[in-house]
């Protein structure tokens, strides 16, 4: 108990600062707060696997790969502080974290573990660098999707870059309705379900699926409120009914992966306390 | 032991991490002056002129010619102390005065004014040293060349300085004091009687201009500062009250009410966070998985 205290401490003093603004911005942020949900998950996860842990646990594994991912977590934070680059920083918190099990609890253990590290891991959040690269194009997707469906619908639309002219309204398809967060909720929702699968053809598919889904489904949300403002009043845009309907696509979203996890379900499946050791 | 050696070896390795980037040299960006109009540092230090500094400025005739401050020329050095100029040095204060200026140009700030005031209001011998302030100059003049004293030296007189850190954007005051007066206060010889009579204004601190102009339009926002004329929004005709272009004849309270292209007001349409997201999906899974007993 007391070395993973100190272990857990010496960890703790390293990155304090990096995990202090991690937390801020999850707190700050409604583009990254979904982390507190994916950590949240992690220890949930990890509470409920504490036994196979104590099982799989092998101080005498072979400790050379544990201590090069250490040892390369380590070397991700430095280049991260020398470059200023706070994504990388964070990044190797997770990856140092993992070699650090590794290297004294042993693979096997470390496995028990492997999908609340990729929680923590996908808990991160986006570097602003991929954010302001992919915000614009997704912007435009949405738009076109949302004309296209709001003119099949008969009503006339016109598309100006990220704006739709309505004859009631105009809607602007601004950064916040990119679908961003959709797709980050999304992915991290296939993510927790890929891990009752035992196939990782089927993980990577469950949570690859989550892009193009909330790609389309956030054009088809825009589409709606266009439709409400069209049909009911301008005032469909405004809240609550934006938030409800965007809570409610997002719904469906969820329920198009589950039942996508279904289709791809063949063989029996495996649930969160499978026990990788056996498996 | 082998647990114990690599939990050392762990520890020793996140020690030597910390030390490491303990040692990155940080380098942080300072910019030479920060804001271009005031000129304050970004050490947040606000802009001060200390009566010394003005009173130097202002008093001092040793400029031997116009040099207009900038950010990146001024020089402390500049600043000269008041000699006795038998050459006649009335009106070049305007060069030491902006020479006294603590950052450089401040387009509304006191130092700026107080350089126009001195160039125009008693810059008549020199006029190729406060000329081209003369020019810019939509006050009216006030007897150039009038405050030279008996002995030709400039003589200043200074109304009491109410603070020291006067505000940088002076604020308007309104024209209820007497009307402007013709060469009032042009202070010809008697320089001791001006720029005290009234309570300070923003400007009392660098009326020390000779000019006395206390009951004048200049007591509140100097006419010749262009930048004042930016404080006030010019109005938007399209945007009146009771006046929405784009509004809808069916949707009085429309939000969005753009008829065509730029008409009316845009709606966002923002995705809810990303923390209700993924909570709704954890919980839909939770109970998903719970129904079917795999969890």
């Amino acid at each position: 108990m007391i070395p993973t205290l100190l272990v857990a401490l010496s960890l703790a003093w390293l990155y304090g600062a990096t995990l202090q603004g991690l937390l801020t911005e999850w707190v700050s942020s409604a583009d990254a707060s979904y982390g507190i949900v994916l950590v949240a998950v992690a220890f949930v996860v990890v509470w409920r696997r504490r036994e196979l842990f104590s099982r799989a646990y092998d101080p005498h594994d072979n400790p050379i790969p544990g201590l090069v991912v250490l040892l390369a977590g380590l070397g991700l934070f430095l280049i991260g502080q020398m470059a200023a680059d706070v994504f990388l920083t964070r990044i190797s918190f997770v990856v140092a974290a993992s070699g650090a099990l590794w290297f004294l609890a042993g693979a096997r253990a470390t496995r028990t573990v492997a999908s609340p590290l990729f929680f923590l891991l996908m808990a991160i959040p986006l570097p602003a660098l991929v954010i302001n690269a992919v915000t614009l194009p997704l912007q435009l997707v949405a738009s076109r999707i949302g004309e296209a469906t709001l003119m099949a619908t008969g009503i006339s639309v016109f598309r100006d870059g990220n704006l739709l002219e309505l004859p009631s309204t105009t809607l602007e398809i601004a950064d916040a309705c990119s679908g961003l967060r959709s797709i980050v909720s999304l992915t991290a929702i296939g993510g927790l379900l890929a891990w009752s699968e035992r196939s990782w053809p089927r993980r990577l598919a469950l949570v690859a699926a989550g892009v193009p889904i909330a790609i389309v489904i956030n054009g088809l949300r825009i589409t709606v409120t266009g439709l409400a403002c069209e049909l009911w009043s301008p005032r469909a845009a405004a809240d609550p009914w934006h938030t409800i309907s965007g809570w409610l696509t997002f719904v469906v979203s969820v329920m198009l992966l589950i039942q996508l996890q279904r289709a791809l379900s063949t063989s029996k499946r495996a649930t969160w306390d499978f026990d990788p050791v056996r498996a | 032991m082998i647990h114990r050696s690599r939990v050392v070896f762990t520890v020793g390795a996140l020690a030597v991490a910390s030390a490491a980037a303990a040692t990155i040299p940080w380098q942080t960006w300072k910019p030479v002056t920060a804001c271009l109009l005031c000129g304050a540092q970004d050490s947040g230090e606000a802009v001060v002129v200390t009566p010394t500094d003005a009173e130097r400025g202002i008093g001092s005739g040793s400029g031997n010619s116009y040099a207009r401050s900038s950010a990146s020329t001024y020089k402390p050095d500049a600043v000269s102390t008041p000699t006795a100029d038998s050459n006649g040095a009335s009106g070049r204060s305007s060069s030491s005065r902006a020479a006294a200026a603590p950052r450089g140009w401040q387009p509304w700030g006191s130092s700026s004014e107080a350089s126009r005031f001195a160039s125009a209001g008693f810059s008549g011998p020199s006029a190729p040293q406060g000329g081209l302030w003369r020019l810019m100059s939509l006050h009216p003049h006030h007897g150039s060349g009038t405050a030279a004293s008996a002995t030709g030296h400039t003589v200043v007189t200074h109304a009491p300085s109410p603070a020291v850190n006067r505000p940088v954007k002076n604020p308007p005051a309104p024209h209820n004091s007497t009307p402007p007066s013709s060469n009032s206060g042009s202070s010809s010889g008697s320089p001791g009687a001006s720029g005290t009579t009234g309570t300070p204004t923003a400007s009392s601190g660098d009326s020390g201009s000779a000019s006395g102009d206390t009951g004048s339009p200049m007591a509140g926002v100097p006419p010749t500062d262009p930048f004042h004329e930016h404080q006030t929004p010019p109005p938007d005709p399209f945007h009146g009250p009771g006046f929405d272009p784009g509004a809808p004849a069916g949707h009085p309270g429309s939000i969005g009410g753009g008829g065509g292209l730029g008409g009316g007001k845009v709606s966002a349409a923002p995705e809810p966070g990303s923390m209700l997201l993924l909570s709704t999906g954890v919980l839909g899974i939770f109970g998903i998985l719970r129904k079917r007993r795999l969890i």
